[in-house]
């Protein structure tokens, strides 16, 4: 068994591991890098809880090897707020009260991060298509969808401030 | 009254999941390259998208000894209009396939296909190829694709051949691909400006795995009269189906109801599913001719509202 | 009068709620510690075997292996909830399919693994039984021969493989059958389900340098863990400490134990850290699922609508050790009534073993089982003698003044209010489109029970120390908790800090479960918090040379009535205490469930002492149902919720927005399947659990009867919001397309199959009919 050694961009931070090749994208944040707020439910790509962005897009981590990856960008909920300011999704999460156990909400933040970066008005539909893949057995989605619209309106106010 | 018979077992399942096989890594630049490693490693395996395989891989079912990844080869990924056929490479994935702007105009049922695959992470890794060479028999793409008459190019480092979608499966999870084949490209013929179709499925959970989905394409000539029909079945049988008597029952006649009914009746009649608790193969027959009149008359339905397949 | 509070009734963010939107809180998958190893559990592959002999030998020679167990190297004991018939490990026969017969412990998983093949086990099959009522049949393979020598904490009526009858009589039940007009009867069937929280269960036991083992685990009642572990290893409580880091959900499936002690023996055996946390599959096939029950109904009514009788007989398939199980048929028993005058009643519950995996405690406890059998029957009533099913309830529903099952006077009673408010949220009134149906169902449930405690502790500074041994599991009770101490205190919510979840930290509570955190653990924190604030007006008294009633409490500090002016804040206060006089101020309470009285004259075999304040709700849906494929929609749903008073509305919300959509799932999609005793769908792939784009929005109601016993008149909410869906579906059905289906899920096929008129009518008959002697 080969260790390959790679490149990952995490977060915006260069990494160079040596890994086998059967090391999942979801075992190398945890365990190599400390990123323990990717979670693992299930291991076969069906709770959502271990959702990443892949160059801005949301990927199972718990179905990635690591050397496949090499080179892109991956973003972890590590990522999301930038240093002590939470994203306006964070935010909008812990105000309306869409966060219960908190173990699906990294996850979730991250659908909603692409989302958004993608549709900025998205319509509740369109909400619930984003986090489909992501399952939450506390909350019933409802105050996570409006946590959602609620940021996008807030992302809204902030593009038409600056526009101003 | 206890049984006289003895047995020494070993483990059947463990916590902390399964042991991954451990492997070898290899990244083909080109098909041909692939292919013979795959004839230097019979063990060996290809990595698409890695939304089936890992999935295999991590509960033990397969131990390959090498991944081949795909991804690695530039152009599989090619979306083209040549020579009369919509020609999509296999590396696409279900997202790309969603948002293509060519495919949502030239043939809008393949992103109705893929909005139904599972959820937007998976829809982000898994791609048209893997789930053609997967070979699960509800997968989302072989109805639709089987319903255009597409064809999937086999290439190895011996040569290629086209095999129509529906020939494309065995059994559960079987393909007829030999060890050195890559799956590279599906092509879809052209079909006339009123072409239509509609891809119905019946699920448990929305975008969970179908219990039964029909996909069917129409296209009327200028007299209004039934110029092409495909049907294609998933869910209901070891493999994905092909109505092959779709053409005798619809072609040359203006579709009345009559003639949806039995092409609906014919559909159940060729289907074989298994039950399990949640639906009995009774039900998922029946659900068979239901979704297949619905696929068919949703089709009609929109080439009468101009919601057509556009050839140029 | 209506009192302005600060906190109490605000939608306050959560206090951990910022750690989780970071990613930063840490669950037990999360954490680690030196030369940790990693442990993993050799399960049963058959239901019912005798285990003959069991060779470690070539998994212990294994490179990396440190430890490998079985029952030898365990006290031969047993422990369990209400009766102690459960083991760490299998000693000498397996029950169920995953009961754990070894533990291994490795430097890495793949080692644990290959440990766990080589271990070799040598077992004889035994006939099993899968169906209950075959298990209730006289020479059915018996589960527990030595059932009648296991201790139990109440009276069991136990015989066979019942190892509970609870048995509850109120009037004559038959005079009653006697003058009722109208009689429906049937029978009904609910499925096995699985909490399904998004975190699977772990734990990692560590041997601190004093010799006590420290257990973190992902658990919802840390004392009960303790006390299990210390009850199945034979240790004494001083020695063991359990601790919950950020927990992902239980739903009354991390209340008792499975990993802690098997965790806690590799690392009394290796000395090291040890850490399991279960796969998904295991949490299927080997924690603690809901119990599957087939239960039937007698309903005696007047003409005019009146309810005068009522008889019930439930039917718990426990699996293969009792665990909740008779706290749940006793507990489901007792709800079978409903929130409804009924004068006579005989209601009978049993808890049964087979050979599956055992069930336990999920959201409703029972409850869900007898709903659906008990709300379903009101429905058949109402059309048997021509009257709306809401106006049918409204006649028969309780009142404050009456009295629950068991005669305790019920003050706080808001049915009636839930009831009106969950029809209108679906416009009961309004014109219904085609193949269009609307459902209601009443919910009654207990909150409270047993105990809780708390310490409130003034720091130097005059911040507050909050100690409470509550467990949060994303409820948000912590959040509430902090809320009362801060209201009662007159504090910032920032000044507390919350110490909870450790058992040697904070005073005992018993678990997250029975909706009760809220009502016990806000009372002890209240009381508390109102005893410091006694304390600190007794100090500023001495200080002063006056007397208590002279001074007043506002923004931290106590001063003179009359003369504002002369006072001290809380940190002078603080100060005084920790150097001059009184030493440190600390409030402290220990709330017990003792009363309202509860007369079990009428009761045999039922397993608890005390019931609670009782709360009550109403779930109403609108459906539209496809008569070519039987698919549901749901087009509207409502949940009314008494809760006496909301502490925090969001918290509320959440609690019934995410309970209705468990109830959906119950409802429609969810079953664990069997194939004899094993589980043939352990994935998620297969277990389908609904996802955002399932779930329509809940109008969440929130009615508050103020429960003057409750912490600011509040009770609980945490189960009933799962309770009443699923008969308001089969109702919302019956509503739409005229058929009635009594067997959960409510499956397409079963409502094609039955708008067909096949497959024949189902069962209708007593369960028991033929089973039991004198039953007929």
């Amino acid at each position: 068994m080969k260790k390959r050694k790679i490149e990952l961009n995490v977060n915006g931070e260069a990494h160079t591991i040596s890994v086998p090749p059967q090391r999942t994208l979801l075992e190398v944040l945890r365990e190599d890098l400390g990123l323990t707020g990717t979670k693992e439910g299930c291991s076969e790509g069906e709770c959502g809880v271990c959702t990443v962005l892949l160059d801005g897009l949301p990927v199972r981590s718990c179905l990635l090897f690591a050397v496949d990856v090499r080179g892109r960008k991956v973003t972890t909920i590590e990522g999301v707020a930038q240093g002590q300011r939470l994203d306006p999704i964070q935010e909008a999460f812990i105000e309306q009260g869409a966060i219960q156990c908190g173990f699906c909400t990294p996850g979730m933040i991250l659908s909603a991060k692409a989302l958004l970066a993608h549709t900025s008005s998205p319509t509740e539909d369109e909400i619930r298509v984003a986090i489909s893949g992501n399952l939450c057995r506390c909350t019933g989605y409802q105050k996570i969808v409006k946590a959602i619209r609620a940021a996008s309106r807030e992302a809204q106010r902030d593009v038409g401030q600056a526009l101003r | 009254m206890a049984l006289r018979t003895s047995k020494i077992r070993k483990a059947e399942f463990h916590s902390s999941g399964k042991e991954k096989a451990v492997m070898e890594y290899f990244e083909a630049k080109t098909v041909d390259e692939a292919s013979r490693f795959l004839r230097e490693h019979p063990e060996a395996r290809v990595l698409a998208g890695g939304a089936s395989l890992v999935v295999l891989l991590k509960n033990g079912l397969i131990r390959p000894s090498h991944l081949v990844n795909l991804k690695t080869i530039p152009g599989l990924n090619a979306i083209e209009q040549a020579e009369g056929c919509l020609r999509i490479g296999a590396l696409n994935r279900h997202g790309d396939i969603l948002s293509s702007p060519a495919i949502r105009k030239i043939c809008p049922l393949l992103p109705e296909a893929a909005s139904k695959i599972a959820s937007p992470p998976i829809r982000n890794m898994g791609t048209i190829g893997g789930n053609l060479c997967h070979a699960d028999p509800a997968a989302d793409f072989p109805p639709s694709l089987i319903a255009l008459g597409a064809k999937a190019k086999l290439v190895s480092d011996e040569g290629e051949r086209t095999v129509p979608v529906e020939k494309l499966f065995v059994g559960y999870y079987e393909t007829v691909l030999s060890p050195t084949e890559i799956l590279a490209e599906i092509s879809i013929p052209s079909l006339n400006r009123r072409s239509s179709g509609s891809y119905v499925t019946l699920d448990q959970v929305t975008n969970g795995v179908s219990i039964v989905g029909v996909a069917a394409v129409v296209g009327l000539a200028d007299d209004g009269s039934c110029a092409f029909a495909g049907i294609g079945l998933g869910g209901v049988a070891p493999t994905p189906l092909k109505v092959e008597r779709a053409k005798e029952i619809l072609v040359g006649r203006k579709i009345r109801d009559a003639d949806i009914e039995c092409a609906a009746e014919e559909a159940r009649t060729i289907c074989n599913p298994t039950g399990n608790s949640f639906a009995s193969a009774e039900y998922r027959r029946e659900m068979v001719r239901v979704l297949t009149k619905r696929a068919l008359r949703d089709a009609l339905k929109r080439i009468g509202e101009g919601r057509t397949f556009s050839g140029e | 009068m209506t009192v302005e509070f600060r906190y109490i009734g605000k939608s306050i963010n959560k206090v951990d709620s910022v750690q989780k939107a970071l990613g930063t809180a840490e669950y037990i998958n999360d954490l680690s510690f030196p030369k940790m190893l990693r442990g993993g559990v050799l399960r049963s592959i058959y239901p019912h075997a005798r285990i003959l002999r069991i060779d470690t030998s070539r998994a212990e020679r294994l490179p990396g292996v440190k430890a490998v167990l079985t029952a030898k190297d365990v006290p031969d004991c047993r422990y369990g909830v209400f009766i102690k018939d459960e083991v760490v490990f299998a000693r000498t026969k397996v029950r169920y399919i995953g009961e754990p017969v070894a533990a291994v412990a490795a430097i890495d998983r793949e080692t644990v693994q290959r440990a766990l093949e080589a271990i070799e086990v040598e077992y004889e099959e035994l006939p099993a039984v899968f169906d209950p009522l075959e298990a209730m049949r006289p020479g059915a393979p018996l589960l527990h021969p030595d059932l009648d020598s296991y201790f139990a904490i109440f009276p069991a009526v136990r015989e066979g493989n019942v190892c509970s009858r609870t048995t509850i009589v109120e009037g004559d039940i038959e005079e009653g059958f006697k003058e009722a007009d109208v009689i429906v009867e049937d029978r009904f069937t609910t499925q096995m389900t699985h909490q399904t929280y998004m975190e699977p269960t772990g734990a990692i036991a560590v041997v601190d340098p004093s010799g006590k083992i420290v257990v973190y685990s992902s658990t919802q009642a840390i004392f009960v863990i303790q006390s299990r572990i210390c009850e199945s290893l034979d240790i004494p409580m001083s020695k063991v400490r359990v601790i919950a880091p950020s927990v992902g959900g239980g739903f009354g499936g991390k209340i008792e134990t499975n990993v802690q002690p098997l965790c806690a023996a590799l690392a009394l055996k290796t000395n090291r850290p040890v850490k399991i946390v279960l796969s998904r599959e295991e949490e299927f096939m080997a924690m603690h699922p809901r119990h599957p029950a087939i239960l039937w109904g007698r309903l005696g009514l007047k003409k005019d609508g009146r309810f005068v009788a009522k008889e019930t007989v439930s039917i718990f398939d426990t699996g293969a050790y009792s665990d909740d199980g008779p706290g749940v048929a006793g507990f489901g028993t007792l709800m079978s009534r409903g929130p409804y005058r009924i004068p006579n009643l005989k209601l009978e519950g049993y808890c049964v073993y087979t050979n599956k995996v055992r069930t336990g405690a999920f959201r409703g406890f029972g409850n869900p089982q007898t709903s659906f059998a008990s709300e379903s029957l009101i429905d058949m009533a109402a059309k048997e003698i021509g009257m709306d099913p809401l106006e049918l309830r409204l006649k028969n529903a309780l009142v404050p003044g009456d009295h629950s099952v068991g005669n305790q006077v019920l003050k706080s009673v808001g049915i009636k209010a839930c009831l009106e408010k969950a029809a209108q949220g679906v416009g009961w009134k309004e014109e219904k489109g085609k193949c269009r149906g609307r459902g209601i169902a009443s919910v009654n449930h207990i909150s409270g029970l047993y105990t809780a405690a708390a310490l409130v502790r003034i720091n130097e500074d005059g911040t507050v120390s909050l100690h409470v041994g509550t467990t949060d599991v994303g409820q948000g009770v912590d959040t509430i908790l902090v809320q009362i101490a801060a209201e009662e205190l007159g504090v910032p919510m920032e000044d507390v800090n919350l110490i909870t979840r450790d058992t040697d930290a904070a005073p005992y509570t018993w678990a997250t479960s029975a909706s009760r955190l809220t009502y016990t653990g806000g009372n002890a924190v209240r009381l508390a918090a109102v005893d410091a604030r006694k304390q600190l007006l007794h100090l500023a008294a001495r200080h002063f040379e006056s007397r208590e009633e002279d001074f007043a409490v506002e923004d931290k500090r106590v001063f003179l009535k009359r003369s504002p002016e002369i006072g001290l804040t809380y940190r002078q206060l603080a100060d005084i205490s920790f150097w001059v006089k009184g030493g440190q101020i600390i409030g402290k309470a220990s709330y017990m469930v003792e009363s309202p009285p509860f007369d079990r004259s009428g009761f045999v075999g039922f397993p608890f002492g005390t019931m609670s304040a009782y709360i009550f709700a109403a779930q109403a849906v609108e459906v539209e149902v496809d008569k070519e494929t039987g698919k549901i929609s749901v087009i509207r749903c409502t949940a009314a919720h008494d809760v006496g008073r909301a502490i925090n509305p969001h918290n509320v919300e959440g609690q019934i927005e995410g309970g209705f959509v468990q109830g959906l799932g119950y409802a429609l999609t969810e079953e664990m399947a069997f194939d004899g005793g094993k589980v043939i769908n352990p994935t998620l792939a297969e277990y389908k659990v609904l996802n955002a784009m399932d779930v329509p929005p809940v109008a969440a109601v929130i009615v508050e009867a103020y429960d003057e016993t409750g912490p600011f008149g509040a009770k609980g909410v945490g189960e009933p919001v799962l309770v009443g869906v699923a008969p308001a579906m089969a109702n919302a059905i019956y509503d739409a397309v005229g058929v009635r289906i009594k067997d959960l899920p409510i499956t397409p096929e079963k409502i094609l199959n039955a708008i067909k008129g096949e497959k024949g009518g189902s069962c209708s008959s007593h369960p028991l009919s033929g089973l039991l002697p004198g039953k007929s």
